[in-house]
């Protein structure tokens, strides 16, 4: 899955990108970990990568979390070399975006999507993701891509094709990624200060395993030819032979994971990033995340009313199944079904078949049963009484969802949607008097 | 990489040049439902949403985004987009960043239609068209931003700019034609009362480098000047074909109160099933 702001990128470079791929070099070789002095054409560019921490906020895609941002900067600075250059100062970001990804630029700027933070299970995986990204930064991976790129596109011109202009060589190639070496190194190098600061080496690729699962079916796997980064199995692999290899053994027994205590603080962020997920049109990942929220603290009603929002947002779409398995082909057609039609057309094409139906008769009596348990647990919540009337109406039971709703606003007085229930409260008045005209009439006998 | 992708990527590559640097002003254009022409959903209190604005340096071998200078271009096109729509007679609320990011509320709510925005635009840029269709909504958020600044709808600014360096000037002369840099401006309509997309305005209008990085004022002027050229008046109601089939018309006003009411009295007591929930 494509994150949003790799989306707006990809929206000036994407007829360039088969140009950046053909251009340049697959095997860069390694990186640089000593000084590398910028030419006078670079010393622009890296003052443009300084500038996009004040856009990310200008625009609101910074994400604010004082406990999470220090867990994130106490790991960054714990596995930060020292800088070799004066143009690298490490900090470390959230970016608002539901989608796992995290991207370094050249000046030691690192930033986390929300939606990796939440799909993590401890501190030891997000070492292993920092460390991955800090040593993008410290390899000068993006300054020595961008003079390849530059090298053959220069040649190339000499030779015959003219080159196409790319918006922003360092942001493309730290979202979209450097050479398979480069990302391979990244990898590979991470570990050991990892180790250092203590972390449980096995949990790095957990991470990629993780990635791995593509629950929306939208991830066609593409040849590894035209792949900048490694397939995720593949770095699983190199990453546990090194481990397993590892000069002098690794006593695992003394290193830590601190799962407990990382799940605590991002739950918050955890709940945000499913409903975000639901938002973008993402329910299946939005269901899994929330069943993990749920799996984690039975007696929390939040990670209930986040299930429940989930499988009200999945409807009568197929939930995730691992064992299910969809060609390339299906893969791509999902894609482009993604952009071609909207959500409304794409439900309302599942709800003509019978399948479709009672999958959405699952889904919602799912929800409802979710929405149930959040209110068992906490009856104030009133947002668990607002998806239990929408569960409730999907599932025909006009009078009950009717009554779910007029709690809600009761609870909820100020509530921002007050104006959309009410009009769905306008309608199952309507319907209900319509019913009991019918009953008088003899029409309708029950 | 065998000749036959190499030919066919050179010719790529110079059809794309030629393309990026050389785009011709184009006239503005919208697409509006046949409600919005009549004034029906057109909403007469906006607020329009911080602008995004990307800015490239095109050159021959390595574009740059011109990261600063977008600000400029995005208070620029707030400001002008904001008087331009108040002569002709609208109620406007222009939300600069700062404004947005004070709210926490307002913030969270912004960042949502950005989201879904972005999602939407996929699709309607594609075939825009089908927005006389009321084929597009942005879901229940610009309802509760409509509802917390206390306005009938929300417009959204988008901005490209892309300024072509004194090489590409000269490669393009070479082969033909001559580079221009642009300013491409997106302005889409929503209702506050439904989340529907209600028009999409948008232009393209000529700018160069020094224009686009020294005096943005002027250039924004232009591009918002030509995108709302056809904007209607207030009060105004443009001649528009049947709307199609298929599009709600707008719901009579009813008391709220009355709707609670009523469903009390259909419902009937139920406090055992109450207490059980």
């Amino acid at each position: 899955m494509e994150s949003r702001t790799a989306i707006r990128i990809r929206r000036l470079a994407v007829p360039l990108l088969p140009v950046l791929f053909s251009l340049a070099s697959p095997a860069l070789g390694e990186g640089m970990y000593e000084p590398v002095p910028l030419k006078d054409h670079e010393r622009h560019l890296l003052t443009s990568s300084n500038e996009y921490e004040e856009k990310f906020e200008r625009w609101g895609l910074r994400y604010h979390d004082p406990e999470v941002d220090a867990l994130v900067a106490r790991i960054g600075r714990s596995l930060q070399p020292e800088p070799t250059d004066a143009y690298i100062r490490y900090r470390f970001f959230l970016i608002r975006d539901p989608l796992p990804n995290a991207f370094a630029l050249p000046d030691g700027q690192v930033y986390v999507h929300t939606g990796m933070v939440a799909w993590l299970d401890n501190e030891a995986q997000l070492a292993g993701l920092l460390g991955h990204e800090i040593n993008h930064a410290a390899g000068h991976h993006g300054i020595l891509s961008f003079r390849n790129v530059r090298r053959t596109a220069i040649t190339g011109m000499i030779l015959g094709p003219y080159t196409l202009g790319l918006s922003d060589i360092f942001l493309i190639l730290a979202l979209l990624g450097y050479s398979r070496d480069l990302e391979e190194e990244a990898d590979l190098r991470a570990l050991e200060p990892a180790l250092a600061a203590g972390y449980d080496l096995r949990e790095v690729p957990e991470l990629f395993d993780l990635l791995a699962r593509d629950f929306e079916g939208i991830q066609p796997r593409r040849s590894t030819k035209w792949l900048t980064h490694p397939q995720l199995e593949d770095r699983s692999r190199y990453l546990r032979e090194r481990i397993d290899g590892w000069p002098g053994g690794i006593e695992f027994s003394s290193l830590r994971t601190e799962a407990g205590a990382y799940q605590r603080l991002t739950r918050p962020l955890a709940h945000l990033t499913v409903d975000d997920l639901i938002r973008s049109d993402y329910p299946r990942s939005a269901t899994v995340l929330a069943q993990r929220l749920v799996d984690r603290d039975l007696a929390d009603p939040s990670g209930h009313l986040a299930l429940g929002d989930a499988f009200l947002a999945l409807g009568p779409g197929e939930a995730y199944a691992p064992e299910a398995t969809l060609t390339k082909r299906e893969k791509k057609e999902r894609q482009r079904e993604r952009v071609r039609s909207t959500r409304e057309e794409r439900e309302a094409a599942m709800l003509e078949t019978e399948e479709g139906r009672a999958t959405l008769a699952r889904h919602m009596a799912a929800a409802a049963e979710a929405y149930r348990e959040a209110l068992d647990l906490d009856g104030a919540l009133a947002e668990a009484r607002r998806g239990l009337g929408y569960a409730l109406l999907r599932l025909g039971d006009e009078r009950e969802a009717a009554r779910s709703l007029m709690q809600y606003l009761k609870m909820r007085p100020e509530a921002p949607d007050r104006a959309a229930v009410l009009d769905e409260l306008r309608r199952i008045s309507q319907d209900l008097r319509e019913g009991q005209k019918g009953d008088q009439d003899g029409k309708n006998p029950e | 990489m065998g000749r036959i992708r190499s030919d066919a990527l050179r010719m790529g590559l110079a059809c794309g040049l030629t393309w990026i640097a050389s785009a011709a002003p184009a006239a503005a254009r919208h697409y509006a439902t046949p409600e919005f022409s009549r004034a029906e959903s057109r909403p007469k209190t906006l607020a329009v949403l911080p602008p995004r604005a990307e800015f490239v340096k095109a050159k021959v071998v390595m574009s740059e985004e011109m990261v600063k200078e977008c600000e400029a271009l995005e208070a620029a096109a707030l400001d002008r987009i904001g008087v331009l729509l108040q002569e002709k007679g609208y109620t406007v609320r222009p939300l600069p960043p700062g404004t947005v990011n004070a709210d926490p509320d307002l913030r969270e709510l912004i960042f949502r239609v950005n989201e879904r925005y972005e999602e939407e635009w996929q699709r309607f840029v594609r075939k825009p068209g089908r927005i006389r269709e009321g084929r597009y909504n942005l879901g229940e958020d610009p309802v509760e931003i409509a509802d917390h600044l206390g306005v009938d709808g929300i417009l959204v600014p988008r901005v490209v700019a892309v300024a072509p360096s004194k090489g590409v000037k000269t490669l393009s002369i070479i082969l033909g034609g001559y580079a221009q840099g642009y300013v491409r401006l997106d302005l889409s309509v929503v209702s506050g009362e439904t989340g529907d997309l209600e028009a999409f305005y948008f232009t393209t209008v000529t700018a160069g480098m020094k224009g686009l990085t020294k005096n943005p004022d002027r250039i924004m002027e232009k591009a918002a000047g030509s995108a709302l050229r056809r904007y209607p008046e207030v009060n105004e109601t443009l001649p528009y074909e049947e709307s199609t089939e298929g599009r709600e018309t707008a719901e009579e006003e009813v008391d709220e109160e009355e709707v609670l009411e009523e469903l009390e009295v259909l419902l009937g007591p139920e406090e055992e099933k109450e207490n059980k929930e």
